[in-house]
């Protein structure tokens, strides 16, 4: 041999890739000429040359000789590892049964969030031209970023700026009722558009065309759906719909639905010229100020120009009219990530990137705590295996031919876990879409890029549970196998062995601290009180600048009916996730002397019934005139007053123009929910903007209330809908994402306990059936009950105790990061550990006992009489 | 004429197995290039080249005897064939009815 190692080592490589009927003549002349270069030129240079000489053979003339060879020999073996494989999953069907089961549930929810987390990262991307779409986003002067982008930005970024293909503007904007004939309907979702907006969307058009159907005025194009619902299978193209009851819009064109991955989820496209006619406001088209935070701005590049380029000459424009503006800087967002970016205000839903980070490496440890299950019982395994292992050693199988084998049988089972958990996801995913909210199973599940990554995901599980135990596997030696079986497995696999059940147990811990909190935290924003009364609400949308004698009428009816209490009109409830308004507010006492404050419409009764107090000054009264308004505490201290009664009286100017006196301070109120602060609000009496009656009702009283209601309601307002929602309900709406978050950290919680506990069974049925006859001895010379119990579950236990220990200030860091975001959150205490904990160890004393308890009551008898 | 033509190096290493008789491996064949015609060529290349004049039918091998100057490997020695000689007669046959051709230079009176 080789005195020197490297020179070995690098023989050893070309081993690896040499084929093995060439080998020996090759390495034979390679050390040869080694010796005679030790005696020439010295040992050094002619361990170099040696390096040298082996890189020399990393050729094709040698690498492809190897394939040819192998192959041949390989696809004999395959076989009968495979053969191997399936015998010795069912020889041991309780562990392969932990195995599969476990692996089947990790990968299952693995599965089903890796379609979740592409569902959502698919979002626009879509159209053929994505890559050259961008939303405009604004950022305003009092430092918010925004979605809203005036109509003189549009013109002016149209015909402009040279880098822009086409511009368009999407108007978000969903109708109360739309009548077909004497039919009322209930409408989709609609937006006004410019007609170039369905060219730089993929648009599936059935009838019409960009250039004809939105051009004109009251055009609108329905999608499929939409015009089924709306005609029943009629001819829709040239009919006419009652939008509103104010317009008469024409048919023009019909498109196919929108795939649910898209964020316009409309069933009405409006053409932008309607809008034009339907509200003055956009007659202007040299406006720059603030407007809705759904009157979006896309923009189509031409190929090969650079957003950053046209970003600045935007704003080069912007700033010529910088004094008209409320608007400080455009940025283009690529249509991609207006999915992730919460200030775009999309039509459909924003959902953070870090919470599907999250969702990945929760999949990623699940899939782990299954693998270390695998590499568990494998080596626990090890012994029943050896004397096979041995057998084929001294009949010639190399150690690489037993890796090989071992990745097999490993492969096979994850193969067959792999199919198990696609048949449950695929069961599982509409109830997933329900659990977790998401719309995964109305878009494409089953592609090639999904067969790609499941077959990424058995080579990746593969290669992570079967590394260990094939290199250990194969590492025995035949001699000592035979001769001494005990010895095979020493103490430092053992400890492998315990080093990977806390690893397990950490991961599993960590889960249930974050769970806990994370329902906390949710149960604190549903049940914390906001500032004003939530139970026994209804609120009920009225029709757009309705008749103030019809509201009156309305209320005047319903108090007729005993279970309702109170009724009061206002803009919106004080907290709600949507009809936000907001008005840039001066009063010489701001910083800068203007603020956005956010806008309510409120008449006299609105405060009381909400039981929301005065801290200063009167309420409204009846006879009161828009030229009065309230405002909260926070809106008093940014106009400078410490002490709110000093507010009275001071004039303030929102909109520009419209000044409004100071007659009242109420007591601030979460009107945001929980997640933020409260803004400076400014409440108006004005009764044209009234679009929600707030209604009181009996508790318990909820649906003869919402019967009269609906009663009344048609008969007043025949023509539209009755709409209505519960208050309660619509302020839990704030925490979606985290209600989503939650419950999947709850799921995740559960299926790596479980996993971590099945893996902890098989391993105590392991120890028990080793030691069976060491009970049986012990228990015959007095031992009790207790005692055995306590040696068979000690260790296991103690290994849960440790991946406590390390657990919890990993679950305090991490919970102490997500909470951090909030400025309203819970604060973190001891009771949840020592509840996390308890319910860890608990669950695993529990799977422990089962096995050990039914060891403990074995009759020794059985077990010795053998010997 | 042989089917196949053989480049300049397999023609030079098949010679060599020729010359080398019972001791052409490898190593020995890198080492006789060298001293017969003080030309360094590449264990790999010669190996590579061995192999390929195998396949040829050229030359076969079989595995020799093993010495403790190779760490106890046996050497794969190579000898060539009926095919592999006629193959070389008939190169050098062409190699000299070419040469003839060449108008040669005379010295001395002209």
């Amino acid at each position: 041999m080789l005195n020197d190692d490297l020179a070995g080592a690098a023989l050893r490589i070309l081993s690896w890739v040499c084929p093995a009927t060439l080998y020996e003549g090759i390495e034979g002349d390679i050390i040869e000429q080694y010796y005679i270069d030790c005696r020439q030129v010295g040992a050094n240079r002619a361990g170099r040359r040696l390096w040298w000489r082996v890189f020399t053979f990393f050729r094709p003339g040698i690498l492809l000789r190897n394939k040819f060879s192998i192959n041949v020999i390989q696809a004999d073996m395959l076989k009968n590892f495979l053969t191997v494989a399936w015998r010795s999953l069912l020889r041991n069907r309780a562990y392969s049964t932990v195995n599969i089961v476990g692996l089947t549930l990790g990968l299952s929810v693995a599965i089903i969030l890796l379609m979740i987390v592409r569902f959502e990262y698919s979002f626009d991307g879509y159209h053929s031209g994505a890559s050259r779409l961008y939303q405009i986003k604004s950022h305003d002067k009092f430092g918010e970023d925004g979605s809203h982008v005036p109509q003189g930005a549009i013109k002016a970024l149209r015909e402009q700026v040279p880098e822009v293909e086409s511009v368009a503007t999407v108007y978000g904007w969903t109708p109360r009722v739309i009548r077909v004939g004497n039919e009322s309907v209930k409408p989709d979702a609609g937006a006004f558009i410019h007609p170039e907006f369905l060219k730089m969307i993929d648009v599936h058009w059935i009838n019409g065309s960009v250039a004809q159907s939105l051009a004109q005025p009251f055009q609108v194009v329905l999608d499929e759906p939409t015009a089924k619902k709306l005609f029943h299978g009629d001819d829709p193209i040239g009919k006419v719909i009652r939008y509103d009851n104010q317009l008469d819009l024409t048919v023009s064109g019909i498109i196919a639905k929108l795939p649910v991955q898209s964020e316009f989820q409309f069933g009405m496209f409006m053409s932008y010229e309607t809008l034009v006619k339907y509200q003055d406001d956009y007659q202007r088209e040299d406006y720059w100020d603030g407007g809705d935070s759904w009157f979006h701005g896309y923009v189509m590049l031409k190929p090969g120009a650079n957003a950053k380029v046209v970003e600045a000459k935007f704003n080069d424009l912007l700033r010529t009219h910088k004094d008209v503006s409320q608007y400080v800087r455009f940025d283009l967002l690529p249509i991609t990530e207006t999915h992730f970016d919460p200030d775009t205000d999309t039509f459909n839903y924003v959902i953070p990137k870090w919470m599907l980070t999250v969702l990945m490496s929760i999949a990623g440890f699940l899939v782990l705590i299954a693998s270390i299950n695998f590499v568990n019982l494998a080596t626990a395994q090890a012994l029943v295996r050896s004397k096979e292992i041995g057998i084929r050693k001294v009949m010639g199988g190399s150690r690489f031919s037993i890796v090989i084998q071992f990745f097999t049988e490993t492969a096979v089972m994850v193969s067959l876990s792999v199919c198990l958990a696609c048949g449950f996801a695929s069961l599982l995913l509409p109830y997933a879409d329900h659990f977790f909210n998401t719309q995964v199973n109305f878009g494409k599940v089953w592609d090639a890029a999904t067969v790609s990554y499941l077959a990424g995901l058995v080579g990746i599980v593969t290669i992570l549970a079967g590394f260990y135990p094939a290199l250990i596997l194969s590492g025995f030696k035949p001699v000592s196998i035979f001769r001494n079986q005990g010895s095979v497995l020493s103490g430092t696999k053992i400890s492998l062995r315990k080093s990977l059940v806390i690893v397990q147990f950490t991961i599993a811990q960590v889960m249930i601290i974050c769970m806990v909190i994370g329902i906390q935290q949710i149960r604190f924003f549903m049940k914390t009180d906001l500032g004003f009364t939530r139970e026994n609400i209804l609120t009920v949308a009225m029709p757009y600048r309705d008749s103030v004698l019809l509201q009156e009428r309305f209320k005047q009816q319903l108090l007729q009916h005993p279970e309702i209490k109170q009724v009061a009109f206002g803009l919106a409830s004080p907290a709600s996730d949507r009809n936000h308004w907001w008005g840039g507010t001066k009063h010489p006492g701001i910083l800068n002397g203007e603020e956005t404050f956010r806008l309510q419409w409120i008449d006299p009764e609105y405060l009381s019934l909400y039981n929301v107090p005065l801290l200063a000054g009167r309420n409204f009264i009846p006879a009161d005139t828009s030229q009065l308004a309230l405002i909260n505490e926070k809106a008093a201290h940014e106009m400078g007053f410490k002490n709110v009664e000093d507010a009275l009286g001071e004039k303030l100017i929102y909109w520009g123009s419209n000044t409004v006196t100071v007659i009242g301070v109420i007591r601030d109120y979460h009107s945001q929910g929980l997640k933020s602060t409260v803004p400076p609000h400014l409440y108006i009496y004005g009764k044209w903007n009234f679009q929600q009656a707030q209604i009181k009702i009996e508790p318990g009283k909820t649906a003869d209330a919402l019967l009269h209601t609906s009663q009344v309601w048609s008969a007043l307002h025949p023509d539209y809908f009755f709409e209505y929602s519960i208050l309660s309900d619509q302020l839990d709406k704030f925490y979606t994402d985290e209600q989503k978050l939650s419950n999947f950290i709850m799921v995740f919680a559960i299926v790596g306990i479980a996993i971590g506990c099945m893996g902890l069974f098989a391993l105590v049925s392991f120890v028990c059936a080793r030691r069976s006859k060491e009970i049986s001895i012990r228990k015959v010379l007095g031992a009790s009950m207790a005692n055995l119990m306590t040696l068979l579950s000690k260790d296991f236990i103690v290994l849960v105790i440790v991946a406590f220990v390390i657990g919890v200030p990993i679950g305090w860091y991490v919970m102490n990061k997500f909470l951090e975001q909030y400025p309203n959150h819970i604060d973190v205490k001891w009771s949840v550990f020592l509840f996390s904990g308890a319910l860890t160890l608990g669950l695993a004393l529990f799977t422990v006992s089962l096995r050990s308890l039914s060891t403990a009551r074995i009759n020794p008898a059985s077990q010795l009489k053998q010997e | 004429m042989p089917k196949e033509y053989l480049g300049e190096f397999e023609e030079l290493v098949l010679t060599m197995v020729g010359i080398l008789k019972d001791e052409a491996y490898g190593n020995a064949i890198v080492n006789e290039i060298r001293e017969r015609i003080g030309r360094d060529s590449n264990l790999s290349a010669v190996h590579v080249t061995l192999y390929r004049l195998e396949d040829k039918g050229l030359i076969k091998s079989q595995m020799g005897g093993s010495t403790n100057a190779r760490g106890g490997r046996r050497k794969r020695i190579f000898t060539i064939t009926n095919a592999g000689m006629a193959t070389l007669r008939v190169m050098k046959e062409s190699r000299m009815d070419l040469w003839k051709l060449i108008p040669q230079l005379k010295f001395g009176s002209a």
